[in-house]
């Protein structure tokens, strides 16, 4: 049987395969440079596929991969329900509140707390869970402009070494959660696929107490 | 604006006639089994008030209802399930009591996000068994549902059963709020074991509990789960859990289906009222349940009238999807004849089209085509015979 793994695209996807050939999965056709988005492993047990990190919880949620490899933040935005039955140890941050130190001047326009974000949906229920109402204005990148240029009062990103915020005069006021890299699975696929997925997440546990 | 005209809102869809054709079908075949297998059937409003679904069990969460306000001022919703409407069905019209079975083949409405196999506005085909509350009322529902499955024409599939009263056993001693409780419930649902490590430290949770709370994620297969289960706690309420699971088993085994069947301790279903059995439908090439369901015994006395219950909703349109990924859905309507007639020779060809279609034949009348044109038609729809009706007679082109 089968079984079909979504991997994000860039460094979690080399992390992840990684551990995959620790497990005893080689695939030496996903290290060649190509532009292919599916990879198959020598025994041709394993598909690979090649997709953007916010789309592995969308391929796992409808089934199409029977499991994937990605970001704790990842998975949190998306909100799918997924099984997350491992935690992989790498790709490890944390996601923060950051801003001005003194928390400055609150903008007279706005009542709510402006918050600037990759994570809309994070921020959201993040805020909405300690009951304080926000509006969220969704960035793409360099979030930390946000509170500089007087757009948002705080941002909600990944911190990693935590230097961009030094750099920009923010600091860390709130932690909401620590990140790493998770291994999703479908809910159908595993009971379904039990015999082939079963194994292959023990072996992966193993490998990650090992390597730990 | 003018563009509007031309869409349909987010959510809905049309159904075409090839789509149609097989739903339908599959809505007859499955009313057909459940008629058989001694169900009424039962039609509930579109719209209900919301307080049929607000607060305490049966609750849904706002945010997933459509709601608009009704002409007295009350506010309505469009229901989002089925179960509910015909609990309260049930307890407001036939509150004497006695076992129920009905069945339904209805539109849920939900204000989710659509996409595929998630959609605003889908047919559910269910039963609600209700008034029994034995194990052989869980396993007759989860029968029928192998049989629903059947009988709409998918193949392999897997009916996986929880039972939710192990977990509730587990953390009942633990005092803990709703809304931890919930969270914990979840943790366990996703299979999370970081989450429910790190939930078991916050809560000051230790020692046996938290291996038990840990170990439920894992606690699924085959039969040989149930020993794993009584040697993980040898709690009261865990016992009965695992013998009444046990029970509902060796019936369904009775039933010749055991082959279908898996469980999974860890499982709980995310909607608040089930209390006992519970599980869900699943199949290859589609990551979400085709059928859901299980024991709500709590639900009835909301309305006044308290009474076990179980029962599961068939979800068509994930069915549909599931078997066209599978190469299970074809079939189209099977016309027999196509008919045409010359000038002044229409009173024969109606005549004769309505005489077939007594005798149950599908007929397409299109007075005025040239033999050539009927020909093409004839092409066209498939059709196993084209007949003309002129001056001279009747004749088989």
């Amino acid at each position: 049987m089968q079984i079909t793994i979504a991997l994000a695209k860039g460094r979690l996807a080399e992390k992840a395969m990684e551990i995959l050939q620790q497990c005893g999965i080689e695939c030496d056709e996903m290290f060649r440079d190509t532009r292919k988005l599916i990879f198959f492993d020598k025994a041709r047990k394993v598909r690979f596929i090649m997709v953007k990190p916010a789309d592995v919880p969308t391929y796992v949620d409808h089934g199409v991969a029977d499991m994937g490899i990605v970001g704790k933040d990842t998975l949190m935005e998306a909100n799918l329900p997924l099984y997350e039955m491992a935690d992989l140890k790498f790709g490890k941050c944390r996601l923060c509140i950051a801003g001005y130190p003194a928390g400055r001047d609150k903008s007279l326009t706005s009542s709510v707390l402006r918050v600037a974000t990759k994570y809309p949906e994070i921020a959201k229920s993040y805020y909405a869970s300690k009951g304080i109402s926000i509006e969220c204005i969704k960035l793409s990148g360099s979030v930390e402009l946000g509170p500089i240029l007087g757009l948002s009062d705080v941002i909600l990103d990944i911190v990693e070494s935590g230097r961009t915020l030094v750099e920009n005069g923010l600091v860390i006021t709130e932690e909401v959660a620590e990140v790493s890299a998770r291994l999703a699975v479908n809910r159908a696929s595993l009971k379904i696929k039990a015999k082939a997925l079963m194994p292959l997440i023990e072996r992966i546990r193993q490998v990650v107490e090992e390597r730990a | 604006m003018d563009t509007f005209k031309m869409q349909v809102p987010d959510g809905v869809e049309d159904c075409l006639p090839a789509e149609c054709y097989i739903k339908k079908r599959m809505e007859a075949a499955l009313r057909r089994r459940f008629v058989l297998s001694g169900y009424d059937e039962v039609e509930t409003p579109t719209y209900e008030y919301l307080d049929v679904f607000q607060s305490g069990v049966g609750a849904y969460m706002q945010e997933s209802m459509i709601k608009f306000v009704g002409p007295s001022g009350r506010i309505l919703v469009l229901r989002p399930d089925l179960t509910v409407p015909i609990a309260r069905l049930v307890a407001t019209k036939f509150p004497a009591g006695g076992i129920k079975r009905l069945f339904y083949i209805q539109n849920s409405y939900a204000a989710a996000e659509p996409s595929i196999g998630k959609a605003g506005e889908f047919t559910q085909a269910g039963i609600e068994l209700i008034g029994d509350a034995s194990c052989a009322a869980d396993a007759e529902v989860i029968a029928l549902a192998v049989r629903a499955l059947q009988t709409a024409g998918l193949r392999s599939f897997t009916i996986d059963i929880g039972q939710v009263a192990y977990f509730k056993a587990l953390v009942s001693g633990l005092e803990l709020d709703e809304a931890k409780t919930d969270a914990l419930r979840r943790a366990v649902d996703s299979k999370n074991v970081v989450e429910i490590e790190a939930m078991t430290a916050r809560l000051g949770i230790t020692g046996r509990r938290k291996e038990q709370l840990l170990a439920l994620p894992n606690l699924f297969g085959g039969a040989e789960v149930f020993d794993k289960a009584l040697a993980l706690s040898d709690e009261e309420g865990c016992r009965k859990a695992v013998e009444n699971l046990k029970s509902v088993y060796s019936l369904l085994t009775d039933y010749g289906l055991a082959e279908y069947i898996s469980i999974d301790f860890g499982m709980l279903h995310d909607i608040a009222y089930y209390s006992g059995i519970i599980f869900r439908g699943l199949t290859p090439e589609i990551g979400f349940p085709v059928v859901s369901g299980g024991r709500y015994d709590d639900l009835l006395s909301k309305f006044g009238s308290p009474a076990p219950a179980t029962g599961f909703a068939l979800g068509i349109k994930r069915v549909m999807i599931a078997m066209e990924r599978q190469g299970l859905l074809s079939g189209y309507y099977a016309t027999d004849a196509v008919v045409s007639c010359s000038d002044g020779c229409q009173g024969e060809a109606f005549a004769w089209a309505e005489a077939q279609r007594a005798e149950g034949r599908r007929v397409v009348l299109m007075p005025g085509l040239l033999e050539w044109e009927l020909m093409q038609a004839k092409e066209q729809t498939g059709a196993k015979a084209a007949v003309y009706f002129e001056k001279d007679g009747m004749k088989t082109l």
